[in-house]
């Protein structure tokens, strides 16, 4: 029976993203994402599996592998991109092209979290590019098809590296298949390099620092919900190749107790943390300010598996349910955060018709629901206590505390301060009565944009600070 | 038969090396589609006659019309390439040496999927290797790679780009009595390279490829063709992925599992999929450059 | 043996292609550049698939499944292309307005 249900996975929101074209696109649309919503949440209940796809086992055939990671992380992609579909559904400034690429994004997700053949995991990679891209370009004007074409130059440019890494592999193991690689892995230079390139290609997609120049103009030019599943999930995939390379595939290299490069990518991580969240503080428009918190946060997640990878160097229990369920904890506090946060943004934004936080002040004031959201989702990204974000963080600290790693001990802390920093410039905006800070500009009339937009805006938030109730069942299920 | 080997490759080199440093577009789409065709050639010389098929057809030929139709659209102006930093230039040359020098300690490494592929063969329904990782062993793939190219469609319709708004096509009696007569035939080889895909080089890619030559010459005579208003045309972009992953269903349903077959019946199964994809592929890539050809047709603003 | 030319051929094409990635100076020269690259990836795996005989089947289906991805993405790439020149031309067209309205 789960056989039918991964299947779903991929296949239900495939078959309905490309049924929109024959058909009255929220016809199509509906389904899909109820499906995509009811499979992505009934994943939790499957036991970890793998399936040999159409009966032919690796290495001459595909495979399935649903674990831990994937399991959640197909969950978190179900619960975002349905209330972000929520979103989209009341926004009544989308084009309904955006069905249609949206669907092929969530099934793209699910393949991709799902594979366990890394040239596969190529073709899902491009899968989600083409769609994302799209997406991008869905907003009128050049600055955004600008963005977008930049988008998907990195992303080639990093698929392309990542097949190079497969061809590597393939030369010298024979094999496509993750499990048989992991098991065949030799500490030779051919396998380091093909590690360097996959890394560096994936590095490009999730835009880690050096790599991470086109985020902020393709997260912030796109449409609203766009944004959001882009910065929340998309993003994410990479991310979650690097897990996949560093901690699985690969961790008969990366583990071994001299091996440094884990710190390379703790480094990267720090500068992206301190770079982001600089940048973010003062970029004078509001959803160039989210987008620059991305940049941040995917330093705090780059950070975190470094540390992740230094752990499993020091004891050889390899990526225990600790290790990961810390990681995806991290990855879903963020998630909800963020896409909280871009949607509560791009709502004021629509209702002031003006980007910049300095003319936002009037429609800050007018829309309470969205800068509540936008408060949570500071506190949650923050990790301030009693929220989810804190749990998370409160797992990044000790496990920098046990491997007495006080510099990226301090980093983490420091990166929360930043965060609260430019959360700051948001809030107070919302928060004051008008005599603030910063002097509010004479206003436009403001547009009227439905409150219920505002509402969903404030559930993803409020999810990614009450998420810390599930905390208990989250980490017992996990010891 | 090595110098040809090596004349080839610095053949191909030179036009790499030309394309990325031409002065005039033009001149790097010409030199782009000159470097598809030589690829192509090297394919062949490695053994690889499906890959250097598909590649002169769709990675040169329908490429080279892609670039083309854009470039007409852009405004003239002259490339001016970026200077590049020393440390630039440090990081490509190491990462070159430690890409020669890698490849160096596999060059005779006797690794192989192709002992696999034998021994699975008879079970595959078609005799022929590459058609049966394509459409059997490694199904996913090919259903995936069909939806990526329905999704660059989709992703060019919303970009505002469809071949659907009123155009002037080339017209004359004598050029529709051609096509007319010439359909028929391109009609019979395409379904020829399909069939002969089980058992030899050919299949649903190099089919589709013809079918989009076909559909671009009916366009081209104004005869009825591509419409996306009408259903079969619409029908046709998704047929292929639908019938995939339906087919795939199927063998859930069976018990074989997402993806696979009856032994009994993979043969027939499989045509039918490549059928809907070949299908499916040439009216893609067949809309995909008419949307783009400049000024014939209105285009949205 | 004469897949060694090939080999270090489809090296110097990927290298070729990184280094036109860097230098292009149009968005489309950008694009070709990374084609270029695929094109070099590409025959590196028929390459490696040669080291067996007969030519290993698995690496062939995989090129064949890139050939189609990349003329997508090369799709996607030109139509994002040419609505820039679009947006340009209307740019141009507006500001010839108001030039004419001052």
């Amino acid at each position: 029976m789960t056989e039918w249900g991964l299947a779903a996975l991929v296949v239900w929101p495939l078959l309905w993203g490309a049924l929109t074209l024959v058909m009255p696109v929220r016809w199509a649309a509906l389904p899909g994402v109820l499906g995509g919503v009811f499979f992505g949440t009934w994943v939790l209940t499957w036991a970890p599996q793998s399936v040999a796809l159409g009966g032919w086992l690796p290495p001459l055939g595909l495979s399935w592998r649903l674990d831990g990671v994937s399991q959640f992380m197909i969950a978190l992609v179900a619960w975002v991109g349905g209330l972000s579909s929520l979103y989209a559904w009341w926004d009544r400034s989308l084009p309904s092209a955006f069905w249609g690429l949206w669907l092929g994004v969530w099934a793209a997700m699910n393949a991709l979290l799902l594979t366990a053949d890394v040239f596969h995991f190529y073709v899902t990679l491009e899968l989600l590019s083409v769609a994302a891209v799209a997406l991008v370009a869905l907003t009128p004007g050049p600055a955004a098809t600008r963005a977008a074409f930049r988008y998907l130059l990195v992303s080639l440019t990093g698929s392309m590296l990542f097949l190079l890494g497969v061809a590597l592999l393939y030369g010298r193991y024979g094999v496509l298949d993750m499990l048989l690689l992991r098991d065949a892995m030799q500490g030779d230079g051919i396998t380091a390099l093909a590690l360097a390139v996959m890394t560096l290609g994936l590095m490009a997609k999730a835009a880690v620092f050096p790599l991470h120049g086109w985020l902020p103009q393709a997260h912030a030019k796109a449409q609203t919900v766009v944004s959001a599943v882009l910065s929340a999930l998309v993003i994410k995939a990479g991310l979650y190749g690097l897990l996949r390379l560093w901690l699985d595939l690969f961790a008969p290299l990366t583990s071994q107790p001299d091996s440094q490069a884990g710190w390379v990518l703790a480094l990267l991580g720090t500068v992206a943390i301190f770079w982001g969240g600089y940048q973010a503080f003062r970029t004078p428009a509001l959803k160039p300010l989210v987008a620059w918190s991305t940049v941040a946060q995917v330093g705090v997640l780059v950070l975190a598996l470094a540390l992740m990878v230094e752990a499993t160097t020091r004891d050889s229990d390899g990526l225990t349910e600790t290790l990961w369920r810390g990681w995806v904890w991290l990855v879903a506090a963020h998630a909800l955060a963020k896409a909280g946060w871009f949607l509560a943004a791009g709502t004021v934004q629509k209702r002031a018709g003006e980007t910049r936080l300095a003319g936002l002040g009037v429609a800050l004031q007018r829309s309470p629901l969205s800068v509540f959201a936008m408060a949570l989702a500071v506190v949650s990204l923050a990790g301030l206590p009693l929220s989810m974000g804190f749990l998370g963080k409160w797992w990044l600290l000790s496990l920098a505390w046990e491997l007495q790693a006080w510099l990226w001990l301090a980093v983490s802390l420091l990166g929360s301060l930043l965060t609260l920093a430019y959360g700051w410039r948001v809030l107070n905006l919302g928060l004051s009565t008008g005599h603030g800070a910063e002097p509010l500009t004479p206003q436009a009339p403001l547009q009227t944009v439905p409150t219920r937009l505002d509402a969903v805006a404030l559930i993803l938030s409020a999810l990614s600070v009450l998420g810390a109730l599930g905390g208990y069942w989250y980490w017992e299920a996990g010891a | 038969m090595i110098w040809l080997d090596l004349m080839l490759v610095g053949l191909i080199l030179g036009l790499a090396w030309r394309c990325v440093h031409a002065i005039e577009l033009m001149e790097a789409v010409v030199v782009f589609v000159a470097l598809g065709m030589l690829v192509a050639l090297a394919w062949a010389r490695l053994q690889a006659p499906d890959a250097a098929l598909a590649e002169a057809a769709i990675g040169a030929g329908l490429a080279g019309a892609l670039l083309l139709a854009t470039l007409r659209q852009l405004p003239a102006q002259a490339v001016r390439p970026q200077p590049l930093h020393w440390l630039w230039w440090g990081l490509w040359g190491l990462f070159g040496v430690t890409l020669l020098w890698a490849i160096g300690s596999i060059l005779s490494t006797p690794v192989s999927l192709m002992p696999w592929v034998n021994t699975h063969l008879p079970e595959a329904g078609v005799s022929h290797p590459v058609t049966a990782v394509l459409l059997n062993f490694r199904a996913l793939d090919t259903a995936l790679e069909l939806a990526v190219l329905l999704w660059a469609w989709m992703a060019q319709r919303a970009l505002g780009e469809s071949p659907d708004t009123s155009f002037h096509p080339v017209q004359g009696r004598v050029l529709a009595t051609a096509v007319k007569a010439l359909l028929p035939l391109m009609g019979l080889v395409a379904v020829y390279v399909l069939w002969r895909g089980s058992s030899a080089p050919g299949g649903a890619f190099q089919s589709g490829a013809v079918l989009a030559a076909a559909w671009l010459m009916l366009w081209l005579a104004d005869l009825p063709g591509l419409d996306p208003r009408r259903w079969s045309v619409r029908l046709g972009w998704l047929g292929g992925v639908m019938v995939f992953f339906l087919v795939g269903l199927l063998g859930l349903v069976q018990g074989i599992g997402f993806m696979g077959y009856r032994p009994d019946q993979a043969t027939g199964l499989i045509l039918l999929i490549e059928s809907a994809a070949a299908l499916s592929i040439g009216l893609l890539l067949a809309s995909m450059v008419l949307a783009s050809l400049p000024g014939i047709k209105g285009r949205r603003a | 043996m004469n897949e060694v030319v090939y080999l270090y051929g489809a090296l110097g094409v990927v290298l070729i292609g990184f280094y036109g990635l860097a230098r292009a100076g149009h968005v489309l020269q950008q694009l070709l550049a990374v084609n270029v690259m695929g094109a070099g990836v590409f025959m590196l795996l028929l390459a490696l698939a040669t080291r067996h005989t007969p030519a290993d089947a698995v690496p062939q289906a995989l090129v064949l499944t890139g050939i189609v991805v990349a003329i997508s993405t090369l799709a996607l790439g030109l139509a994002l292309i040419r609505r820039l020149a679009v947006e340009a031309r209307q740019a141009e067209k507006r500001s010839d307005q108001e030039a004419l309205h001052d």
